[in-house]
């Protein structure tokens, strides 16, 4: 913790320095980007189908391909996962959401169900944690970048409901690649919730 | 003493001219290749254009090998959020940098990418008969169902082994755009990282000849400065990314020759 802290005043005293010892402007200029600095890129790939809500009470979250390998370390994956899949379960939109048979721990473990069930499956596209000390020094490509990619998809017939990217890109000093993952899963639920306001009646009819 | 003052700067003058002009025949004679660091150089600073690399699968294999380059036309991943036009640019960008370097005696673009299947005959140790190839004479019996199926199968495995002649030396370069922002021109004159342009590309790279993915990168590259304005300056996300990317091929490509 001391190390750290000596770290980040170590990081101020240069970027101080390097800023023409212009105290004021480094502060104003960190102030905003502390601001501003948490960025989301949302790229709908596929319209959400009208389908979603009225046909579906059950959500099969899958855990997400990982396409960046060694890069993201598997905590980051685990938190990811379980972050995402902690989210839609606490969303009022389907009755369960659960994990598909093989992926389960047993106390996830649920029976088969004959319920039309919705599958949401993706990739991790991108992971860098960027670099804190050039955060604060506020030079070089150095932020913290996640981006997932997801789909909806019918268990039975496969045919895909919505596809979307999501990137959390954060450029605070502060900012890390948890808070990017949670702000990816609080989005993907806001998508699903926006989706189903489009249609309030099927809302109800699951209510 | 001012006359003096003067010749002292002259001579100086002459001093670095020639220190200059030694330089930069060294420099044109040697092909000497540094790296570049994306993330943290002085012309990004200035211009704009920083990129990083994050490295799926590192880059391996014999890139000497390989003296032409195909690259496939880049793809989106986000749906319509990114121009047909601007993926076309890339990929026509990433092409002109590749010719610009030399490296390669080809470079050309593909519409798709059809990923060559693995070896199934080796090559060298038993060599495939070529008997189809010979006219059987008028007066001979007709062949057998079992040797014209024979024929086929030479014929077939003719096809491969020239089809892999060809690929041989063929470096396969996929691109997909994972993320893309356009920015706004006008907030990015405030110096405070608002209204960025941001283009990300996930980039694999095949041998034609075995099908292998020699390495898988994800190069991302925005275009904010610290100096001039991305109005007008020269660099932008897009060079970023090419930069990024043909580094990463060359310098594993001059690393093998060594």
């Amino acid at each position: 913790m001391k190390k750290q802290l000596a770290l980040i005043l170590l990081c101020l005293a240069v970027s101080i320095a390097l800023a023409g010892c212009n105290g004021n402007y480094y502060l104003a200029t960190r102030a905003i980007r502390q601001v501003t600095g948490k960025k989301m890129r949302f790229h709908p790939i596929e319209p959400m189908q009208d389908v979603l809500a009225a046909q579906y009470r059950l959500l099969e979250v899958k855990k997400f391909d990982n396409f960046m390998l060694d890069q993201i370390p598997p905590p980051m994956e685990q938190y990811l996962n379980d972050r995402v899949f902690k989210e839609l379960q606490a969303s009022a939109l389907f009755s369960e959401v659960v994990r598909p048979h093989d992926e389960a721990t047993p106390e996830e473990k649920v029976t088969e169900s004959s319920k039309p069930t919705l599958i949401f499956e993706g990739a991790i596209d991108d992971y860098s944690p960027g670099y804190r000390g050039l955060r604060y020094l506020e030079l070089g490509f150095n932020h913290v970048a996640v981006t997932v990619r997801f789909q909806l998809r019918d268990k039975l017939t496969g045919e895909v409901i919505g596809s979307a990217s999501i990137t959390a890109q954060d450029n605070r000093a502060t900012g890390s690649a948890k808070s990017a993952i949670d702000r990816i899963a609080k989005r993907i639920d806001g998508f699903m919730k926006s989706e189903s306001r489009k249609h309030p009646r099927r809302v109800a009819e699951i209510q | 003493m001012s006359e003096r003052r003067f010749q002292i700067s002259l001579c100086f003058l002459f001093c670095l001219l020639g220190f200059g002009a030694i330089d930069l025949r060294c420099f044109g004679q040697s092909k000497a290749y540094s790296p570049k660091n994306g993330v943290l150089n002085f012309k990004a600073i200035v211009f704009g254009g920083a990129f990083r690399v994050s490295t799926a699968i590192p880059l391996h294999g014999d890139f000497s090998k390989f003296q032409r380059v195909e690259i496939v036309r880049l793809r989106s991943r986000i749906g319509n959020d990114i121009a047909p036009e601007l993926l076309n640019q890339l990929t026509q960008t990433l092409r002109k940098e590749f010719e610009r370097g030399a490296r390669f005696t080809e470079v050309s673009v593909m519409d798709s990418f059809q990923k060559p299947e693995p070896a199934v005959v080796p090559r060298a140790k038993k060599p495939i008969p070529d008997d189809f190839r010979e006219a059987d004479p008028l007066e001979a019996p007709l062949r057998s169902w079992d040797d014209l199926k024979a024929f086929d199968e030479q014929r077939r495995l003719a096809a491969l082994r020239e089809e892999r002649e060809e690929r041989t030396g063929v470096l396969a370069v996929v691109g997909e755009v994972i993320d893309y922002a356009k920015g706004n021109k006008f907030l990015q004159l405030v110096p405070l990282d608002l209204g960025n342009a941001v283009l990300t590309v996930r980039f694999s790279y095949y041998d034609m000849e075995t099908g292998e993915e020699l390495g898988r990168q994800v190069v991302s590259s925005d275009n904010s400065s610290k100096v001039v304005p991305s109005v007008i300056s020269p660099r932008n996300a897009l060079t970023g990314i090419v930069e990024g990317m043909v580094d990463q091929v060359t310098r594993r490509k001059v690393a093998a020759e060594q």
